[in-house]
Formats: C-alpha cells, structure tokens, sequence
C-alpha cells in the first residue's frame, strides 16, 4: 500500500510536468500544425538555465524565475525562426526535417554549454512530509501547485487576452484570423514563445528531482507528446490529464506492479497507450478532430 | 522512361561521390617508421566522461615515461583516444577502426561490461591485445581467451569480498539495489551463489532502469525487506548517486556497499550528504585516501606523481583526488613488460609473456598484486582488495574516504 | 548545351553511367582495406533501408518513423534464429525479411483508422514498442547488451568475410533498386500506390482499396527493411537495440527527404550526403552532433527541396523549351476523333456485367437522408437514373447535390434510405462501388498531378490482370508481358483522344481544359456503366463546353450512362435527357429540361419567391453567367 501511494504521488509529479510538456506542444501544433521535437529540448534548457543563474550567479528564486522566463522567449522566437521558416516555404514534411534539426542543434548546444554531466539542483525548498513509510518531498509538492497554476494562467491567457484568442482564431483558420486582423506571424512566435516558457518552466521544476543534464529533454519530450496525444491536441486541460495519466501509468507499471511485469515495461505501456489512442480514439480524451490545413 | 533521363544528374554525382571517397581511402602509408599505437575506447563526454579523461591521462602519462626513456622496442608509442558514449554500438566501430584502420598494438576499453561483451570476440579474432581496466563482468572472459585480459576486480572478486565484508561485520541479510545493466544481473546471480551456505540471506534484487524519473519506490521496497546490506552494484557514478538519495529519501538505515560506482568524485558532488557511510570495494586508492606518498606501494605512489605532474591534482569541494586511473595506468604497464619481455609486438609472443606474469603489489601501478596464467586473465586474487568508507572531513563541508578493515566496522 | 546534349543522348549516357558505377563498386573492395570495405558495406545497407523507406513514403504516402525498429526486427530475428536456435544463416535471412514484412503489414493495418500525420505517430509509438521489447525480452535478445557473435553465412567451408559481405551487399542494393524501379515505374501495383499518394479520393474512385494496397506497399518496404536488417547483423556480427532506436530512424528519414523522396537516386544521394557530413566532421568529436544538427538546418534554408529536388527543378528549368501549344492549346472536338465502337472495345464494355437495358432505371434512390450534426443536408431524396441517358442534377450552391453523389458512391455513410444500383445494394465501402460498374469524376480536377498523362490512365487498369506483385518485382517475364499489354491499350487510348503527344507529360502541366478530358477518361478505364461527373464544365471556354456536350453524347452512345451535376444551366438543358431539380435537400422537380425551366419551384429556388412572369430561358441565361 505505501508503494502504491508512494508510486501515486511520484507519478502525479512526473505526470504534471508531462501535463506542462503537452500544454507546450499544443500550443505549437495549434498555430502551426508542427509537431515540435525539440520541445524537450526547452525543458532541458529551462532546467540548465535555471542551475546557471541559482547555482553560479546566485540569484534568488524569484529572479531565476524571471529569468529563466526571459532566456525561454528568446528561444522560443528564435527556434521558431529556424523551425517554420523552410516550412513556409516547402511546406509538406519540412517540419520533421527543421524541428530535427532545431532539437539537434538546441541539445548540442547545451552539450557544448554544460558537457553531459548531469547537475544537482537544489529544491525549492528542502524537507518532506511524512505518512508512514510514505515520502513527499516539499519540490513534489510545490510542482503539482505550480502546473496547476501554470495551467490556469494559460487557461486565463487563452480567453481573456488578445493574443490568446488570437491563437485559437490562428488554430482555427490562417485565412479567417489574417481577415479578423490578427497579425498571423507574430500569433505563431508568441504561441513558440509561450511554450518554450511554459516547458522551460517545468525543466525548472522537476529538474530537483532528477539530476539536470543536456540530455534530459529527450525522454521527457517524447513523454510529453504521448500525453498530448492521449489528452487531445488542441486542449489545454485535456494536456493536463493526459500527462497524468502517462505519469501515473508508466510509474504504476514500474514500481507498482513490477513483480507481475518486468519494471521495463514502463515506456512500452506509455507508447502501447499512444498506438491504442490514436487507433481507438485519435482525437484524444478531450480534443477536436484536427484537420490538416491547407 | 522520363524518370532516368531526369535522374541522370544524380547519379553522375554518387558517381563523383563514391570515386572521391575511394580514392581517398586507398591512401595507405608504410607501417615500420610509425609509432606504435595504444586504442583507448571509453566514454569521454556524459555523466561520467570524466572517466574516460582519466583514463587516458594515466595511460599517456605511462606513455610519456616509455617514450622519454626511449621507446619501447626502439619506437615511440602513439595513443588514439575514441569516445563512444557508453553505446556498445559505437565500441564496435571505435574498435573495428582501431583494428583494421589504425592497426594498434593493444586496446584499452571498452569501459563497462556491455560496451566490453560487444567487441570481445572482435577483438579475439583479429589477433590484437586488449586489456580491459573498466568491465568486471565475469562472461567477458569466459571459454578462456587468448588475447583479452582483464586489469580490474571481477564482479566474482568484488561479490565475493563484498559478501565477505558484510558477514564478517555481522550482518544477517543483503539486497541488491540495481540499474539492470550486465552488472546487476551478475550480481544477482552471483549473491544467490554466495549466500547458499553462508550465515547471510540474500533477499533478493531491485532492478530499475536508467530512465526511471524517481527511484523512491525501488528504495521503498528495498526498505521494506528490512536487508541489513543494501549493495549498489554499478560502476556508473551518477546512477550510483540517485541509489544512494533515494535510499536516503526513505530514511533507509541499511549499510550501503558499492564497486566502483562509489569511488568516483561526482558520487559525492551529485549525492552530497546521502554519501556518508556507504562503503566500497576497490583496489588500492592511497591517494584520495589521503594517504602519505612513503606510505603508498612503490609503483603507484610513482603512477599518481607521474599523473599529477603532468595534468595536476584535483581539489574538489567533494574529494581530492589525482586525475587519472591507477587501473588504466596498470594496462599499459602490463603490456609494456610483456612487450619488452617478448622483444616484439607478436600477439602471441606478447600473450605468452603475459600469461606468465606475476607481481607483487609494490611493483604495480595499482598498488595491488597481479600475476596471470594461461588459463585465468583475472588479474587479482581473493584478499588483495580495500575497502573504503566515505566520510565528513572536519570542515564540515568536504567529503573523503578512508580505508576501513574488515570486521572492524563501527 | 551540356543540358541538351544529356537530354538528347540520354540513352547512352545512362547504359554507361551505370556501367560505371557498377565496374567501381565491383572493383572498389581491390583498393580498399578492411576498414574502408566495412565502411562502403555499411553505406550499402543503408542505402537498402533508405530505399525500403522511400517505397513507403515516397511512393505511398506512408510517412514512417518506424523503418529503423523493422530493420530490427530482421536483425534480430536472424541473430536469434542462428545464434540461439542453430539455423542456416542463408534460412534465416528469408525468416528475417518475413517477420519484418509481417510487423510492417500489422502495422500498416492501422492506417485504416488513422492517415497522414497521425500515422508518422504511430509508427513512432511502434519503433518505441519494438526498442522496448527487444530491450526487456533479455532472454532472447540479450537485453540492452544487445546479441554479438552472429555467425556469418558460409559459401561451401568458408564463411563470408569483410569483403564477400561487401558484395552480397551491393548485389542486394542493386536487386533493391531494380526490383523497386520494376514495382513502382513498371507496375499496376506500383501506380496504384503513386495514385494513393498523389490523390487518395481519386484513386479510391478508381476503385484502388486503399487499405490494401498501403498493406502491400507496407509489408514491402517493411521486408526490404528487415532485410537491410538481415545483412546488418551479419556483417556486424553485433547488434544492439541503440542501433536500432529512433535516433536513427530518424536519421534515415533525413536522409530520405535530403536527397529527394519519390524518386529512386534520391535517398542514395541523402545517404551519401549524410555519410560524408558525418566523416567530414569526424575530428571535431565534440561538435559532431552539434555541426550535424547544423549542416540539417543550414541545408532547409538553402537547398528546401532536398539535393534531388533541387537538381530536378533545375535540370526542368534548363531544357523545357517554351511551347506555345501547351498554353493555347487546339481544342479538337471530339466529335471528330472518339469513335463508340473503338471505346467499347478497348474499355471492354461489352464484358461489363452490369448492363441494363435501356430505358430501365440503373440507379434507383429513395429516401436518402444524410445530416451533419443537426444540419439536415438530405432530407429524403429520391432519384432514378435510366440506363443510356444523360441525367442532370441541378441546384442551387448548398442544396445537396455534392451530398447526394458521395452517398451514392458510399464516400459518406447515408443515415436513412436505400441505394440500389445495377439491382444490387451500392457496396459499403467507396472503393467497391468502381468495381459494381459506377465511377465519378470530381469537381476540382482530381488528377494524380505529379504522374504522367499515361500513367494517368494506366492507373485506371490496376484491376486488369492477374499477375502478382512478387513477380513484378523481380521483372518475371508474364509480368512484363502483362505490363506490355496494358502500355498498348493505353496508347491506344490516347491516341483515340488526341492526347498522344502529351502521354509523357507530367499530369498537372496539361492545360486545364484537358485535364478534364484525362480525368473523363482515366474515370472511363474502369469500364464503368455509369459515370458521375461534378460540375466538368466549370472553369472551361464555350468551345471546351461544347466539345464536353459532344464527348458526353459519344460516351453515352457508346452504351455508358451519365450523371451530370452542373451548374452551367445552358449546357444541362443542352445534353440531358433528363434532369432532377433539388433544393435544401429535398428534390422539388423532375422531368425532361424542357418540363424543369417551367417549373415555377425550380424559378423561385434559383431566383427567390418575389420574382415571377420574367422570360425563363433569359433569367436562366443570366444564372449561368453568374454561376459560371
């Protein structure tokens, strides 16, 4: 039982920064129809960025914050600048082929930065609570308040500002929004700035959990883009549920029923899950159908 | 038929391609006047790429002592030095271009068993010398082969001595915390071997992956065997290190015992104070240890000075310690007196000179007694391994580690 | 001009230029030491996995991440098979192309559910899926240390060694091009995958099941896969799932698109091109990845299109001459050239089993009810189609008619009514219905664009012939022979439709006006009975309309009957025998075009309630002008 709960609450953890991943990647897909793959790569930059400022520079968190938000903007604009534009102009499977690229060159580049050893990253704040045998962390604690938090300003964002219904009008039509006024370009660099703040952030916050490296944003990433999967593109909230259900999935898999099945069978459950949603139900728990765009 | 006229152009240009390439490669250069050459292959970039590094600053500081004193057989020798990431795939095609491109005299590395397991029969076709200082796995050196030698403690040596260790200090059951690499497969296997008839329960293995995000269940379960020995068999610092947080997460008061996963200087900077207590088993490690150099066996008090004159000490806030690996250095220093007992670079003159060693442990880089015979490339025998216990340093700030003797275990 | 002098020496220059190549791969290992033969090898595998990928995405559409986990699985299917089990290796590598095939065909199935971007994911999810079996299934596969020691296979006593696996490699990189020029420029299955690609609509208009023939291209590719896998593992003698893994699946699919998808030289050039990135950049260890992720970029912005892309647009650029007849083209009537009796021999309809006499209701609808969400679009409609006639479908913009065709054809599912064609039930699936004697021609030209005029057409005889896709494959004789027959009938084809001069020409570069005549044609391959067109006549001249009005009235002289949905109202009243009026989904009137511009409903639903007494063929007149 305590395995089970201690399972539980790691899951829900991983799974609310798998829930901020997706929001991420929703963001993108919904203006561009890009399925991002260096998404990951702003969750390691976001963490490595974040041990720069608090570890080397010691600023206080609250400037880490600040700052870490600053340095993901600029990434964001400027990866979407390399990433969208050969895919305005061939169109077509470009994106693979540019967002490949931008993921290599952004994981490379950190490589370059901080070597691959990994980094420990001191928690928000120390300590834990106890039930029993049962441990959380106070970061654990702290993560699942700040995805949430995260996920109703991005809500908040979505309905009450321009930009943010200018992203949905964006998701719903170029031509429609182009004719309502709304500056098409500048919508799709805010949404790549937007999610690279929004993942970059998460990085910050799981990064005390697990050791930060240059490398950590690809399993993460690839997690993440289950969840949107299985959330439904195009869905904020659906994002979040659905990195909830691959969190608490994969660590079920792994700890809790590892004497049934070998503890290995976490990633498979997790891409198993993504194969029978898209089969049985590719819209996703809480998506729209999505239509290519033409 | 429009398709081949237009798909002209390309092929002209893999025509231009494939000459240019080819013509580039038949570049072939004489063999006699050129150095010899050493192949080290181990991860130099990662989590532990230090490694690596180190390695190849014990094994060039020996090669610079070979070649100020003359050479060896009259030539200088040459190290080529290869990164493969820790991917086995990547060991193939380091090692496959040491032998057929580079033609080296001997391999170091791969380090780790699986990168290791993956070139041996490689390595044993082609006829070349190689000596591993970084992969214990017993399968490596199984059905006897005739060019590989080991110049590490096996995990049948390090399990055994481990065993001992916890027995000796009285405790009545062990588990195994594990990534499931090569290594804990081995262990767990060999703990079931070990603790057959011995005063000692062995209560079973906890294997997790490296992509696991949160090791706290595994430290949970581990917990709640109630193991009085938990070992932490990898040699793989980082991972080492979320081992021991975990472990100490859940307020495990079992007895952490390591390989050399334990010894390396991020295991402290990457664990901290979870650190403290946890003991391994290794060869010699007078150095870090903080040893006194006329205290140190000869030949590695000589090995350390030879490292830190050329690339300095290493004073970090987690340990000081030298950077280099008395291990690696130990490989070349093996080959070398075959060598210049063989009076060639004949693999199999080099092999039989090898497999008729025998030193004591003042005599060797790693500060630990070795000798080989045909029928077993284990370079050391039960009782020639410390242990090591990591501590606070009165500062209150800085780790260390000292040797602890059996059976005296606080 | 160089250009011209390739282009008009084409022949020569290609017979020697593949001689060439082949002399050097064939003599290269001479001149090579161990190292470099290992490493052309390997580049010959790659190549082999690179051109199974293109099959699936460059000629079928089939965006993939999953070729490097096939690949895999025939590498490991042999490992385990000879190292475990003690087989042949020569046996086991048939098994490893086998399994991969299979896996791919499973996989492939799910393109039933899911299309285009949702099928890279889910090869994806599958290239994870088999990583991280192979990873757990440690008993067999040896777990993340992988399986090393594969024995190689042996030729008498002797056991391949570096450079006989140089040329059992190359040998299977020319079998791979060859047998795939054979499948996808040379056969009925090859165009049917084109067509799915260029235009899966159309394609499934004509009659191509799309499910199956994306299994077959699939399981192709898959096995072509796992055979690169095959030679591999044996040439490596160690493998491991990190060599397997999406890292270089994606690679491989850089590689693809660098060099050119859908054509054969292209992903070669990508894998040569990556491979000596890769070499150059060797001795900056540290920046390798970084110059990689680089060289990728810095290759989007410059060269978009990929190497062969690039290079064809300028090879096109270069030597198409200025022809003023593809922009002005001389419309010949058909009335001049298209004689029944020749259609009906080369079309076999005479052998068509649907035929009805004529006069008596081919096609009988009632009832047909069809809505979207609350939106009623068909409200019950009823229509009869008599044999030999030319039926027209009139309304105005929202009333159903473009409903009512993709329930006749079964392209959307009907909610109520019955549908019965030829006195059978219409087939559930959209596919089937070409088969049951009913083809439609689409209202935005549906041409498969990037295939040629013959192709076109010939893609339209995927269900003549009876010879198998392996045969095709390996260029067996009957399979030639078939494909021989099937190039004269669509020569004969194009020639009665004054089309001859343009066979070669690529599809979308034809005028539109005979784009349409190539999509009436292509829609007549199919030995239809009945032929749907939407709105032919839009976007044409006056001289082009006529000369449709004439080509339909040859047509359904020839014994095939027509339904016309047009919008031009003029040429309706002109060519139908009889029209069905509808508006707001329901159908308001019937008869011949003389009885329908009477109709006071029909009036009033083209032009509103309030007008009333105005001269009709002039108000009709005038509604054609403005939907035209």
């Amino acid at each position: 039982m305590d395995i089970f709960i201690q399972s539980l609450i790691g899951g829900i953890t991983v799974g609310a920064i798998y829930g901020l991943i997706a929001i991420g990647f929703n963001l993108i897909f919904s203006t561009t129809r890009v399925l991002n793959f260096a998404q990951g790569e702003y969750l390691a930059a976001g963490a490595l960025v974040g041990y720069t400022m608090s570890e080397v520079w010691n600023w206080s968190f609250g400037f880490v914050i600040f700052g870490v938000i600053a340095v993901m903007a600029v990434v964001g604009v400027v990866s979407e600048r390399l990433i969208m534009i050969p895919v305005r102009r061939v169109g077509g499977l470009a994106w693979i082929l540019t967002t490949l690229g931008a993921s290599i060159v952004m994981r490379n580049g950190l490589v370059v930065l901080y070597g691959r050893e990994p980094y420990r990253f001191p928690a928000l704040s120390d300590g834990d609570i106890r039930f029993g045998e049962v441990v959380i962390r106070h970061q654990q604690i702290w993560i699942i308040v700040a995805a949430v938090v995260l996920l109703i300003l991005n809500e908040l964002f979505a309905r009450r500002t321009f930009f943010g219904k200018a992203i949905r009008a964006t998701a719903h039509s170029y031509d429609t929004a182009a004719l309502m006024g709304i500056p098409v370009g500048l919508t799709i660099s805010i949404s790549f700035a937007l999610s690279a703040i929004v993942t970059g952030l998460a990085g910050l916050l799981i990064a005390p959990i697990v050791f930060a490296d240059a490398n950590m944003g690809l399993l993460f990433g690839l997690k993440g883009f289950v969840a949107v999967i299985v959330g439904g593109m195009g869905s904020a909230r659906g994002a979040f549920v659905g990195g909830m259900i691959v969190g608490i999935l994969d660590t079920f898999v792994r700890s809790v029923l590892s004497d049934v099945i070998p503890s290995g069978y976490g990633n498979l459950a997790v891409f198993a899950l993504l194969a029978a949603m898209l089969l049985f139900r590719p819209t996703g728990i809480m998506g729209q159908a999505i239509t290519d765009r033409h | 038929m429009t398709y081949n006229r237009k798909s002209l152009p390309t092929l002209l240009l893999i025509f231009v391609m494939l000459f240019t390439l080819t013509a580039s490669s038949t570049i072939v250069g004489a063999q006699d006047e050129e150095p010899i050459k050493v192949g080290l292959v181990s991860p130099f970039t990662g989590a532990i790429g230090f490694l690596g590094v180190w390695m190849g600053n014990s094994v060039q500081a020996e090669i610079n002592r070979i070649n100020e004193n003359g050479g060896l057989l009259g030539r200088q020798v040459e190290l080529i030095t290869r990164d493969d990431e820790i991917n086995p795939a990547r060991s193939v095609e380091i090692v496959r271009e040491f032998i057929d491109r580079e033609e080296v005299s001997l391999i170091i590395g791969p380090s780790f068993s699986s990168n290791a397991l993956a070139v041996r029969d490689l390595i044993e076709s082609s006829g070349t010398i190689a000596i591993f200082p970084t992969a214990g796995t017993v399968e490596l050196l199984e059905n006897n082969p005739r060019y590989l030698y080991r110049a590490q403690e096996s995990t049948a040596l390090t399990a055994a001595e481990l065993v001992n260790f916890a027995i000796e200090n009285g405790y009545a059951s062990i588990a195994i915390l594990s990534p499931d690499d090569a290594f804990g497969q081995d262990y767990d296997a060999l703990l079931e071997e070990l603790t057959e008839d011995a005063d000692i329960e062995y209560l079973g293995a906890e294997f997790f992956r490296d992509d696991d995000q949160d090791l706290t269940p595994y430290a949970l379960r581990i917990k709640d065997t109630g193991a009085e020995v938990v070992i932490v068999p990898t040699g793989n610092s980082s991972i080492a290190a979320r081992a021991v947080v975990a472990l100490d997460s859940v307020e495990s008061e079992a007895q952490i015992l390591g390989i050399s996963g334990l010894q390396g200087y991020t295991f402290a900077q990457l664990a901290e104070d979870a650190v403290l207590g946890s003991i391994f088993v290794a060869t010699y490690l007078g150095y870090p240890a903080e040893v006194a150099f006329e205290d140190m066996p000869a030949r590695y008090a000589e090995h350390v000075q030879l490292v830190i004159d050329e690339y300095g000490a290493v004073e970090g806030a987690s340990l000081n310690t030298y950077p280099g690996t008395s291990l690696a250095g130990l490989a070349v220093w093996l080959w070398e007196q075959a060598v210049i007992e063989a009076g060639t670079l004949d693999a199999d003159a080099v092999a039989d000179a090898l497999d008729a060693m025998s030193y004591t442990a003042d005599e060797t880089p790693a500060g630990v007694a070795v000798s080989f015979t045909p029928e077993n490339h284990e370079p050391f025998g039960e009782g020639s391994l410390y242990f090591y216990e990591w501590y606070l340093k009165d500062d209150g700030e800085s780790y260390g580690f000292r040797e602890v003797v059996m059976g005296e275990d606080e | 001009m160089t250009l011209d002098f390739i282009k008009h020496n084409a022949r020569i220059i290609r017979l020697t230029s593949i001689f060439i190549v082949a002399l050097i791969v064939f003599i290269a290992p001479q001149f090579l030491d161990r190292y470099w033969t290992f490493f052309f090898g390997a580049l010959g595998i790659t190549i082999i996995l690179a051109t199974s990928l293109n099959l699936a995405i460059g000629y079928t559409g089939l965006v993939s991440i999953v070729h490097s986990g096939l690949y895999g699985v025939g590498a490991y299917t042999v490992a385990i098979l000879v190292k475990e089990f003690g087989w042949s290796p020569w046996i086991a590598l048939s098994m490893g192309v086998i399994a991969a095939a299979f896996v791919g065909a499973i996989i492939s199935l799910t393109t039933v559910r899911v299309s285009h971007l949702y099928f890279a994911i889910v090869t994806l999810a599958f290239n994870a899926i088999i990583v991280e079996v192979i990873r757990e299934s440690r008993d067999l596969t040896g777990g993340q240390i992988g399986i090393f020691s594969i024995p190689r296979p042996a030729l008498g006593a002797e056991k391949l060694d570096d450079r006989a696996m140089y040329y059992l490699i190359w040998l299977g990189v020319l079998f791979s091009l060859w047998s795939l020029h054979n499948l996808v420029d040379n056969s009925r299955y090859g165009r049917s995958f084109r067509a799915l690609k260029s235009n899966e609509p159309a394609a499934i208009a004509l009659g191509i099941n799309p499910l199956g023939y994306k299994m077959l291209s699939f399981s192709l590719s898959a096995g072509m896969a796992g055979f690169a896998g095959v030679l591999f593992a044996y040439l490596n003698q160690f493998i491991s799932p990190q060599l397997v893994g999406l890292e270089f699946g994606l690679e491989l699919f850089v590689a693809v698109l660098l060099g050119g998808s859908g054509t054969l030289l292209g992903p070669i050039l990508g894998v040569v091109f990556l491979a000596s990135v890769r070499e150059f950049i060797k001795d900056y260890a540290q920046y390798q990845q970084l110059l990689f992720g680089s060289v990728l970029i810095a290759t989007m912005f410059l060269i978009p299109k990929g190497i062969w892309g690039e290079l064809k647009a300028f090879y096109v650029k270069q030597t198409s001459k200025f022809n003023p007849d593809d922009i002005n083209p001389t419309i010949s009537d058909p009335a001049d050239y298209l004689d029944p009796a020749t259609i009906r021999s080369l079309l076999e309809l005479d052998n068509n089993q649907h035929q009805i006499e004529t006069g008596k209701p081919i096609l009988e609808a009632q009832g047909v009810v069809k809505s979207f969400g609350g939106l009623q679009a068909l409200r019950g409609v009823d229509l009869a189609v008599n044999a030999g006639t030319i039926h027209g479908l009139i309304g105005p913009n929202g009333s159903g008619k473009s409903t009512l065709i993709n329930c006749l054809t079964s392209s959307m599912e009907r909610n109520e009514g019955s549908i019965v064609y030829a006195n059978q039930n219409t087939p559930r699936y959209a596919y089937r219905v070409a088969k049951s004697g009913m083809v439609r021609v689409f209202q935005i030209p549906h041409l498969f664009g990037d295939m040629t005029v013959k192709e076109n057409i010939l893609t339209g005889f995927h269900g003549r012939g009876n010879v198998d896709p392996i045969s095709y494959i390996m260029g067996l004789p009957y399979a030639r022979r078939e494909e021989a027959e099937m190039q004269r009938i669509a020569d004969r084809l194009l020639e009665v439709a004054g089309l001859q001069d343009k066979a070669e020409m690529q599809a979308n570069l034809l005028p539109h006006g005979q784009q349409r005549l190539l999509e009436v044609l292509r829609a007549l391959t199919v030995s239809p009975s009945l032929l749907i067109l939407d709105e032919p006549a839009t976007g044409l001249v006056t001289r082009e309309v006529q000369a449709l009005g004439h080509l339909l009235e040859k047509l359904r002289d020839s014994g095939i009957t027509i339904l016309l949905i047009e919008h031009n109202m003029a040429f309706v009243m002109s060519v139908c025998d009889r029209v069905t009026v509808l508006e707001e989904g329901e159908k308001i009137a019937e008869g011949t075009p003389t009885e329908v511009q009477h109709n006071q409903r029909v009036i009033a639903a083209y032009l509103g309630e309030s007008v009333k007494g105005i001269d009709i063929e002039k108000t009709m007149q005038e509604a054609v002008e403005r939907y035209a």
